[in-house]
């Protein structure tokens, strides 16, 4: 009888580590999934793919009129607007990849209940469409650096690698978060809490070095914090704090590993939890 | 032939109440907190038995390459879990399930259908749910649209489909799934009568090709056509394996016809259900209790009831149906009327009926009763009741399963056309 694949059925005890060659198999379907994200994204408004660049546009004119102009945030000698999106945009793209692939997981109920694959595969197809935002507000961004005439520096060259643990650390939170939420539907509602906390605690709309010294040190082991201020030293062609960067993305790569780890003991509970 | 197929000893339990259903996780901490107490309890014998709850049971079998098995039993028999368990939606708690070649599964169609998506893309969408590639979407593309018949709304979101359009292309992507094996659930139950003839012909042509299938539906005349071999599940666990004739009076005759009076006290009901029904019993025309009546007799159901106190608006019925859960009659106090209209806390309700009008064969009889429109208890197929072939006309022609569910007296007479 020629080889023919086999599977396997019993009781699932712990975690299950997902097949790294049954999600190859499976590749396709990421991006099928990313596809129908995108395509379903914009169908049926006006404006469409503008929405990308809407949406973060007025976000940095509501914060640079507020933090900026009236609160008068210290900005390091640059204009606040561009001091502010330059680390905005990554900032856009955690919170919303977190959003998204948290919230997958529930949104694909009736799939789940329905047909068997590598249930990964939903929470990082979602994260998918906030990395074409990025990229589609990053005009804005070059728009901005033309305006102001700053030019990045020549570590630009590493900015998607600083982009892939930034969204390697939201789908570590949200498969944390949307893997717990699944039995736990607490977790729906902390999802939204905890990102807008996490916000504050990032160096958005102020600047790491406003912070005091012990302050500065507890940021480190905000992964986000040093992937939002590598992006924007980048941006405002400023010295890397290449040791920052390297703990973050240390610390993004963990995050992942538990988030994946609490995702998959949820994993085979999926369909009876729903 | 070999096994391709192999299931030894799988056991689902699921426990009811607590977190099935999303716990939240105030109650998951103090459930965690009090873990310590209820492991005591547990250890000294006060095990909360009642909720855990069994939905399969040392189920094992083997499915030859190329066989097409049905699946039949009744509503939360364990058919469809075993199917989820097989398809890998949910794990077993106990056993173990081998198989081999590829595994596609059809629990319901139009899986992950995005309704803002055309007929198109949702094609790609749903095939590629089900698990087939990209070149072979393709490759069938043309078949797949052929067969629902979408040619000229292919590029239009589905929502805008009508819903016979939206199953027929759902059925469609499904039907041209090429997998070694394949789960099957119910899916024929869509579409009109025309379309699920058309469907019912694809899956003998697939069976044709050699594929491994296992098709659960209640439609028993579908599996007869079907299936050369079918299981019974009952309870969780399965009550026979064999072939279709004698399946379908083993699925009939596994809820053993009783005799006498049944106690309905100690059946297990809905939780949310008060035990008000105690027994019922079922009379021929000679006012002898029987499980077996002959059609077009008088037959006499009598059921006692204790509500506790004299209730206010009570209403009962009761119902028959066919083993494949198709509902013949519904008889009730609401409907048919009933003559009291004061009504004592404790007692029995007799119905009369005066010539039953079913073909021969083995009907599930449920009661349930009720108070100012809400439900207080109720059994679903609590006993069974069989009718006998017997020759009600004097015709020398018996009733033919193909002849339906209702026998009804009629004069027939004829009258010469004049030329």
């Amino acid at each position: 009888m020629p080889h023919r694949l086999k599977t396997v059925i019993e009781p699932v005890v712990g975690v299950r580590w997902p097949k790294p060659a049954e999600l190859w198999a499976y590749r396709e379907l990421l991006w099928v999934f990313l596809a129908r994200d995108i395509k379903v994204r914009y169908k049926q408004t006006v404006l469409g793919g503008l929405w990308a660049l809407i949406q973060p546009f007025m976000t940095m004119v509501v914060f640079s009129v507020i933090f900026g102009k009236f609160a008068k945030v210290p900005s390091d000698g640059f204009p606040y607007p561009i001091f502010l999106y330059s680390a905005l945009l990554p900032w856009t793209l955690f919170a919303s990849t977190l959003t998204q692939s948290s919230s997958a997981i529930l949104g694909a109920e009736m799939i789940i209940k329905k047909v068997y694959f590598p249930r990964l595969i939903i929470p990082t197809a979602a994260a998918g469409t906030p990395l074409i935002d990025y990229l589609v507000s990053s005009v804005l961004m070059v728009g901005m650096a033309i305006y102001y005439g700053v030019a990045p520096s020549w570590e630009i060259v590493f900015l998607p690698l600083l982009l892939f643990f930034i969204s390697l650390c939201a789908q570590g939170m949200g498969l944390l978060m949307g893997g717990l939420a699944v039995s736990y539907r607490d977790f729906r509602h902390v999802i939204p809490f905890v990102t807008q906390i996490w916000m504050f605690v990032t160096p958005v709309i102020y600047g790491a070095s406003l912070l005091p010294e012990p302050w500065q040190f507890l940021l480190l082991f905000n992964p986000i914090a040093g992937l939002v201020e590598g992006s924007r030293h980048i941006w405002l062609n400023q010295p890397l704090d290449l040791f920052a960067l390297l703990f973050s993305a240390g610390l993004s790569v963990l995050v992942w590993l538990v988030g994946l780890m609490v995702f998959q003991r949820q994993e085979a509970k999926m369909a009876d939890r729903m | 032939m070999t096994a391709v197929i192999r299931v030894e000893n799988i056991g689902k339990e699921y426990i009811v109440g607590q977190h099935q259903y999303g716990e939240n996780f105030r109650e998951r901490l103090q459930r965690f907190l009090l873990a310590p107490l209820q492991r005591f309890k547990t250890l000294s014998g006060d095990v909360t038995e009642d909720l855990k709850f069994q939905a399969l049971q040392d189920v094992s079998f083997e499915v030859p390459e190329g066989q097409i098995l049905g699946l039949i039993g009744a509503n939360g028999a364990g058919k469809s879990t075993l199917l989820k368990i097989l398809s890998r939606i949910t794990p077993p708690t106990r056993g173990k399930a081998t198989l081999e070649g590829t595994v596609g599964s059809l629990l319901e169609v139009g899986v992950g259908f995005n309704r803002e998506l055309t007929g198109r893309e949702n094609i790609f969408l749903n095939g590629a749910i089900l698990g087939m590639r990209r070149h072979e979407i393709n490759k069938e593309l043309d078949a797949i649209v052929d067969f629902a018949g979408v040619e000229q709304f292919l590029d239009t979101p589905v929502k805008r489909y009508s819903s016979g359009m939206y199953v027929r292309l759902a059925f469609s992507v499904a039907a041209h799934l090429k997998t070694d094996i394949l789960l099957v659930d119910e899916v024929l139950a869509v579409g009109d009568k025309s379309f699920q003839e058309k469907c019912l012909g694809k899956m003998d042509e697939l069976s044709q090709g050699g594929r491994t299938i296992i098709f659960v539906s209640h439609n028993l005349p579908v599996v007869e056509n079907l299936c050369e071999r079918v299981l019974v599940m009952q309870e969780g666990r399965l009550a026979y394996d064999g072939n279709v004739r004698d399946a379908i009076s083993a699925y009939t005759s596994a809820e053993s016809l009783q005799s006498d009076s049944l106690d309905l006290n100690e059946l297990p009901r809905r939780s949310q259900y008060r035990h008000v029904l105690r027994s019922i019993r079922i009379s021929d025309h000679n006012g002898e209790t029987q499980r077996s009546v002959s059609s077009q007799q008088a037959l006499t159901v009598e059921i006692d009831y204790d509500f506790g106190a004299p209730p206010s608006g009570p209403h009962f019925g009761f119902s028959l149906e066919t083993a494949t859960g198709l509902k013949v009659l519904t008889v009730s106090t609401r409907q048919n009327g009933c003559t009291t209209s004061q009504w004592p806390a404790r007692g029995t309700i007799r119905c009369f009926i005066p010539s039953l009008p079913l073909r021969p064969g083995v009907y599930f009889v449920s009661v349930g009763c009720g108070e100012r429109n809400l439900p207080v208890d109720g059994l679903e197929r609590c006993t069974a009741l069989e009718v006998k072939a017997e020759d009600v006309f004097g015709t020398g022609h018996l009733e033919a399963p193909r002849h339906g569910h209702v026998i009804v007296p009629a004069t027939i007479d004829v009258k010469e056309t004049p030329s």
